[in-house]
C-alpha cells in the first residue's frame, strides 16, 4: 500500500512535468491563422515562413473598426494574421498587464498606476476617434430629441421615471411623448463610454456630482443599483432596440448601425447636437495638445461639437519578445491610423485628426 | 433507452443497466467488492512485462492531479482576497468591483433564488413527465419521448440563453411581467417595473436548461425499480396509481432525489446563459421580476477586465465560493444516486408494499364498489396530471429547437458553412472559421481526455479499495465543477504562462470538463462485461493485461465509445470554457453565437442563429452516435 502510494505520487510529478513540458513546447505553435479568407496556395507557401499572428483584446467600441482594418490588412498581407477579442476595455488593460495578448486597447488610455503594474514600458498610441451615442426607444418619439445634463443625470439616477415627465418636455421641446416607463440602460462592466457619460454628467449636473460624490470619472457606472446593466456595447445597444422606454449609451458606431434614435446633447456652447461624423470630428478638432496623459475631449467647445467623443488608444510593450513582432505591430498600427481610416466615416468614426496620426506614428516609432 | 423490452424484465435484471441518460451520468454501479480475480498486484507476477499496471496507475495519477490541480489553482488564486477581506467575503453583502468592494453576499442570495426558482418550475413537471414515461404512456411513446428527452438535454446552454434572450426578454419585458405582477397574492412577488431581463427570467432558462437531465435521471430511477414489488402490490387490488404513488415513489425517492440535486448542481454553476437575460444588477432581490446578478454571472462580467492581484484574486474568489457550492451539491446527488443503486437487502422484503397493503388492506373500505371507484377516480386525475407534465416539458423543447430552425432557415446555406467570418459591411461571410476553430478545440481536447479518461477507469475497474474509492470521489468532484470556473484554471494554468491565449488552453479546460464524465462511462461500459468472459479467459490461462486487452476492451467497446461522445457532445456545446481562453470570438461556434445573439443588427442575429443551429445540430448528431452505440452494447450484452 505505501508502495503504491509513493508510486503514485511520483507518476503525478512525472506527468504535471511532462504537461507542462509539453505544453511549453506546444507554445510557439498554439494558435495557427485563421481568420479570413485562405490566400492563394503560392502565397501561403511563400510566407509561411514569416507568418505572424498577432492577438489583441480590449474595448469592443473600436471593434467594428478593427475587424474591418484587419480583415483588409490580413487580404493585402496573408502572412500577418490579426485576431481581437471584443471584451471591453479594462480588460486591454489587464491583459497587458498579465501579458496575455500582443497589444491592448482602451477607450480611457492606461494611468501612471495602471502603468506600474506592467511589466514593462507600455506604449499607448490613439487609433480612432468615436462618440457615445444616448440612444432611446422611445415609439412615436423623434430623432435628436434634445437632451441635458440635468435630464440626463435625472434618468439615470432614478429622479425621472417616464418619458412624459415635464422635465423632458420642457428641455426637449417635445411636449406629445407617451406615457412610459423609462428603463435606463448601463453597461454592467467597466467602460469608456460609461467614463465618458459620467464625465459628462458630473460636468453638468450638480445633483449627479453630489450623487456619486466624486469629481473623478469612473469606469464602472457609479449608479449600478438604477435600471438595468448589459455587456459590452452590444449588450446595451441590444436592449434598447428590443425594449421599448429603454435609453442607455453606447458608441455611436454600434448606434448607427442600429439605427437607432439619438439624443442630441446640450454641448459647452449651449447647442444641441446629435453624433454624426462631423460633430465628433469637431470634438477631434480640440486635441491640439494631444497625449496619452492629456486625452480628455469630452464637453469641448465650438457650436458644432459633439460633447461626448473620445480617442481610442492601442496599448503594446515597447519591448517586443522578437523583432518579427515589432515589425509586424509597427506595419499593422500603421495601416490601422492611415489607410485603415478610410472606413472610419461609414462605420460610425471620424477619421483621426493629422497630429494623432503623427502621435501614433512617433510612439510606433519606438517599437522595438 | 431500452423501450423494446417490456418493464418486469428490465428491472428484474441482476447487473444494473448502463444509464447512458444523456447528461454526464453514467454512474459506476457499485458492487460488492471484488475479489480474487480482480486484485490486481501492482506489477504482480502476471504483468510481466506488460505496461498495463504502470499506464493505469499513470492514468489514475493524471486524473488525481487534475483535480488536485483545479482545486489549488482556485485556491491560491483567491487566497489573496481572502487573507485582505478575510471569510467575511463569502457573506459580506455589497458587491461593487468598481469601489473595490467584493462581497459575494449577494451574489449568494441570486444564485441560490435562480437555482430554486428554476427547480420549482422544472421539478414537478420534470417529474410528472418522468412518471409518464415511466409508468404511464405505451411502451412505444415511452421509447421515443425518452429518447428525445436524453437528446435534448444535450442542447448547449447558449442556444437555451439566447433563445430567452432574443425571444422570451422581450415578451416577459411587455407581456409576461406586468400580467404576473398583476396578479391578487402572487404578484407581491413581481412588482416593481418590468424590464425582462430579470431573476425570473433567469430561473425559467435555468429550468428549461435542466428539466431533460431531471426527467432522464428520474425515469432511469423510476424504472429501476423491482417488478416485483409493483406485481405484489397490484396483486392486493391497489390501483394502477396507487402501484405508482405506494410502491415506486418511495422505492425510487433516493434516485428522484440525486435527479434533483444533480440538476441544482448544474443550475447553480450555469453562467453564461443566465449572464445573458438576468440583468447584472448586483442588488439584493427586491422582487423575482428585478434584475439580480448570479456567482456565475458576475465571474462572467468581471474576470476578463478585473486588475491583476486584488481585482483577479476577488473574481476567483466568487468562482472558489461558486466551486464549493456547487461540489457539495453535486458530491450529494453521486452519494444519494449510488445509494439507490446499491442492491443491499437490509428491509424485509415486503416491506415495500407495506404502504400498498395497508391502503388496499382495510377489508371493509377495499370491498365497497364506491370507494374502489374513488381510489380509480383520484387515480385518474394523478395520471392526467402527470400526462399534462409530459406535455408541458415537451413544449419549451420543442418551441427551442423549433424557434432556432425557423429563425436559422432563411439564413443557411452552403456557402455560410464553407466561407470564413467576415467583419460588418463586408458581404459574402460564413461560419467556417468558427466550425474549423470548434473542430480544433475538440479534436485536441478529445486526444488530451481520452487516453487518460480511459486508463483511469481501467484502475477503477481493476482496483478495489481506498485509492480506487479516493480517485472515484475525485471524479465526482471534478464533475460538479462549473465550466466556468475551469475556464479560469485554464486561464490561470495555460494562457497566463504563454503570455497567449490559444487553441491549447481551450482544449486544456475541454479536457478537464470531459475527463469525468469520460471516467465514469467508461468504468460502467466496462464493468458491463460479464465476468465470466474474463474468468474463461483468465483460465485459459492468459495474463491479465491479456484478458483486458482481448475480452474486456472489445466487448465494453460500444459503451466506452457511447460514453466518449456524450462527454464530447457535452464538451461542444461549452461557452464558458472558451470565453478566456480563445483568441477571438470567432474561433469556436459557441463563442461566436454568444458574440452575434447580443448584437442588436438583424444580419448578425441572424447569423448566431445559423451559427446556432450547425451547432445543435453537431451536438444532436454526436448524441445520437452515443445512443447508436449505447444500443449497439445493450444488444450484445443481452
Amino acid at each position: 500500500m505505501r508502495w503504491n502510494a509513493v508510486l503514485a505520487l511520483l507518476a503525478a510529478s512525472f506527468t504535471t512535468a511532462g504537461l507542462v513540458a509539453g505544453s511549453l513546447a506546444a507554445s510557439p505553435r498554439g494558435t495557427s491563422p485563421i481568420r479570413a479568407a485562405a490566400p492563394p496556395a503560392e502565397e501561403a507557401l511563400a510566407v509561411a515562413s514569416r507568418a505572424v499572428t498577432l492577438n489583441g483584446a480590449g474595448a469592443n467600441s473600436i471593434d467594428p473598426l478593427y475587424e474591418k482594418v484587419f480583415y483588409d490588412y490580413h487580404r493585402s498581407h496573408p502572412g500577418v494574421t490579426v485576431n481581437y477579442q471584443p471584451a471591453g476595455s479594462s480588460v486591454g488593460v489587464s491583459d497587458i498587464q498579465q501579458r496575455t495578448v500582443d497589444f491592448g486597447d482602451s477607450e480611457i488610455p492606461m494611468s501612471y498606476k495602471d502603468l506600474a503594474k506592467a511589466h514593462g514600458t507600455v506604449l499607448q498610441l490613439p487609433v480612432d476617434l468615436g462618440g457615445v451615442a444616448v440612444s432611446y426607444n422611445v415609439p412615436g418619439a423623434p430623432q435628436g430629441l434634445k437632451l441635458n445634463g440635468a435630464v440626463l443625470a435625472g434618468i439615470f439616477d432614478g429622479t425621472i421615471t417616464n418619458w412624459d415627465s415635464p422635465a423632458i418636455a420642457k428641455v426637449s421641446g417635445v411636449g406629445n411623448l407617451p406615457h412610459l416607463a423609462i428603463v435606463p440602460v448601463h453597461r454592467a462592466d467597466a467602460s469608456g463610454p460609461g467614463w465618458d457619460l459620467d464625465e459628462y454628467l458630473i460636468k453638468t449636473s450638480p445633483a449627479w456630482f453630489f450623487k456619486v460624490g466624486t469629481s473623478k470619472p469612473s469606469k464602472s457606472w457609479p449608479l449600478a443599483s438604477i435600471g438595468v446593466g448589459e455587456q459590452l456595447n452590444s449588450g446595451v445597444a441590444n436592449y434598447i432596440a428590443q425594449t421599448p422606454g429603454a435609453i442607455g449609451y453606447v458608441e455611436y458606431g454600434y448606434a448607427l448601425k442600429g439605427g437607432f434614435a439619438n439624443a442630441a446633447l446640450q454641448n459647452a456652447a449651449g447647442r444641441f447636437v446629435a453624433p454624426s461624423e462631423a460633430s465628433i470630428a469637431a470634438a477631434g478638432a480640440h486635441a491640439a495638445m494631444l497625449a496619452w496623459d492629456h486625452f480628455d475631449i469630452i464637453f469641448q467647445p465650438g457650436n458644432g461639437t459633439y460633447p461626448l467623443a473620445n480617442f481610442s488608444w492601442a496599448l503594446m510593450y515597447r519591448d517586443q519578445p522578437s523583432a518579427a513582432k515589432a515589425a509586424a505591430l509597427r506595419a499593422v498600427f500603421s495601416y490601422v491610423v492611415t489607410t485603415g481610416q478610410s472606413a472610419a466615416g461609414s462605420l460610425g468614426y471620424a477619421p483621426l485628426p493629422a497630429n494623432a496620426v503623427a502621435l501614433a506614428k512617433t510612439t510606433l516609432s519606438q517599437l522595438r | 433507452m431500452r423501450g423494446n423490452v417490456p418493464a418486469p424484465l428490465l428491472a428484474s435484471r441482476a447487473r444494473p443497466i448502463p444509464a447512458l441518460a444523456a447528461e454526464d451520468v453514467p454512474l459506476a454501479p457499485v458492487q460488492a467488492p471484488r475479489t480474487g480475480s480482480r486484485l490486481l498486484p501492482f506489477f504482480g507476477a502476471r504483468m510481466a512485462g506488460g505496461a498495463y499496471g504502470p499506464a493505469m496507475w499513470l492514468g489514475a495519477a493524471v486524473l488525481g492531479a487534475v483535480v488536485v490541480a483545479v482545486a489549488v489553482s482556485v485556491a491560491t488564486g483567491s487566497a489573496e482576497a481572502f487573507a485582505r477581506y478575510g471569510p467575511s467575503l463569502v457573506w459580506s453583502g455589497t458587491y461593487s468591483p468598481g469601489s473595490a468592494q467584493f462581497g459575494a453576499g449577494v451574489l449568494v442570495v441570486g444564485t441560490v433564488v435562480t437555482t430554486g426558482l428554476g427547480l420549482l418550475l422544472a421539478a414537478p413537471v420534470g417529474l410528472g413527465a418522468a412518471i409518464s414515461l415511466s409508468e404511464l404512456v405505451p411502451p412505444k411513446v415511452a421509447a421515443v419521448g425518452s429518447a428525445a428527452v436524453e437528446l435534448l438535454a444535450a442542447v448547449p446552454t447558449i442556444v437555451v440563453g439566447l433563445w430567452a434572450l432574443l425571444l422570451l426578454s422581450p415578451l416577459f419585458a411587455r407581456d409576461v411581467e406586468p400580467f404576473l405582477g398583476s396578479v391578487p397574492v402572487l404578484g407581491a412577488a413581481f412588482r416593481g417595473p418590468a424590464y425582462g431581463p430579470s431573476i425570473l427570467l433567469a430561473g425559467v432558462v435555468l429550468a428549461v436548461m435542466t428539466l431533460p437531465t431531471l426527467v432522464a435521471l428520474s425515469r432511469s430511477a423510476l424504472r429501476a425499480v423491482p417488478v416485483q414489488d409493483r406485481e405484489a402490490a397490484m396483486a392486493l387490488g391497489a390501483t394502477h396509481w396507487q402501484v405508482v404513488r405506494t410502491v415506486v415513489l418511495p422505492a425510487a425517492r433516493p434516485g428522484v432525489s440525486a435527479a434533483v440535486t444533480l440538476a441544482m448542481g448544474r443550475a447553480l454553476g450555469e453562467a453564461i446563459a443566465v449572464a445573458m437575460v438576468i440583468g447584472n444588477s448586483p442588488l439584493l432581490p427586491r422582487s423575482l421580476s428585478a434584475p439580480g446578478a448570479t456567482l456565475g454571472s458576475a465571474i462572467v462580467n468581471q474576470f476578463a477586465e478585473a486588475q491583476p492581484g486584488l481585482g483577479v484574486s476577488s473574481v476567483i474568489a466568487l468562482a472558489a465560493v461558486l466551486f464549493v457550492l456547487t461540489v457539495v451539491v453535486n458530491v450529494a446527488g453521486q452519494l444519494l444516486r449510488r445509494g439507490q443503486r446499491r442492491p443491499v437487502p437490509r428491509r424485509r422484503r415486503g416491506d415495500a408494499i407495506r404502504p400498498a397493503l395497508r391502503e388496499t388492506g382495510d377489508a371493509e373500505k377495499f370491498s365497497s364498489t364506491d370507494a374502489l371507484q374513488r381510489r380509480m377516480a383520484k387515480g385518474r386525475v394523478a395520471q392526467g396530471s402527470c400526462l399534462v407534465a409530459l406535455v408541458a416539458s415537451a413544449v419549451p423543447l420543442v418551441a427551442l429547437v423549433g424557434y432556432t430552425l425557423a429563425r436559422a432557415a432563411p439564413a443557411l446555406s452552403l456557402g455560410l458553412l464553407v466561407h470564413p467570418v467576415v467583419p460588418y459591411g463586408v458581404t459574402g461571410g460564413g461560419i467556417s472559421t468558427a466550425i474549423a476553430g470548434s473542430a480544433r478545440v475538440l479534436g485536441l481536447a478529445v486526444a488530451l481526455a481520452v487516453p487518460v479518461g480511459l486508463l483511469a477507469a481501467l484502475f477503477l475497474y481493476e482496483h478495489a479499495g481506498r485509492v480506487a474509492g479516493l480517485l472515484r470521489f475525485s471524479a465526482d468532484v471534478l464533475a460538479g465543477v462549473p465550466s466556468i470556473v475551469i475556464g479560469i484554471f485554464a486561464f490561470q494554468a495555460v494562457v497566463r504562462p504563454m503570455h497567449k491565449p490559444s487553441t491549447l488552453a481551450a482544449s486544456v479546460a475541454l479536457a478537464v470538463l470531459m475527463l469525468p464524465i469520460m471516467v465514469r462511462a467508461n468504468e460502467e461500459a466496462l464493468r458491463a462485461v460479464p465476468v465470466d468472459l474474463e474468468e474463461a479467459g483468465a483460465a485459459l490461462g492468459a495474463s491479465r493485461a491479456r484478458v483486458v486487452r482481448s475480452v474486456v476492451l472489445p466487448g465494453s467497446l460500444p459503451g466506452l465509445v457511447a460514453g466518449n461522445l456524450l462527454a464530447l457532445a457535452r464538451a461542444a456545446g461549452e461557452t464558458a470554457p472558451l470565453l478566456f481562453t480563445l483568441a477571438a470570438p470567432s474561433l469556436a461556434m459557441t463563442l461566436l453565437v454568444y458574440t452575434l445573439g447580443t448584437q442588436p443588427f438583424p444580419a448578425a442575429q441572424q447569423e448566431a442563429w445559423a451559427t446556432a443551429l450547425v451547432l445543435l445540430g453537431t451536438v444532436l448528431a454526436l448524441s445520437t452516435l452515443a445512443r447508436a452505440a449505447a444500443w449497439h452494447f445493450t444488444r450484445r450484452s443481452r
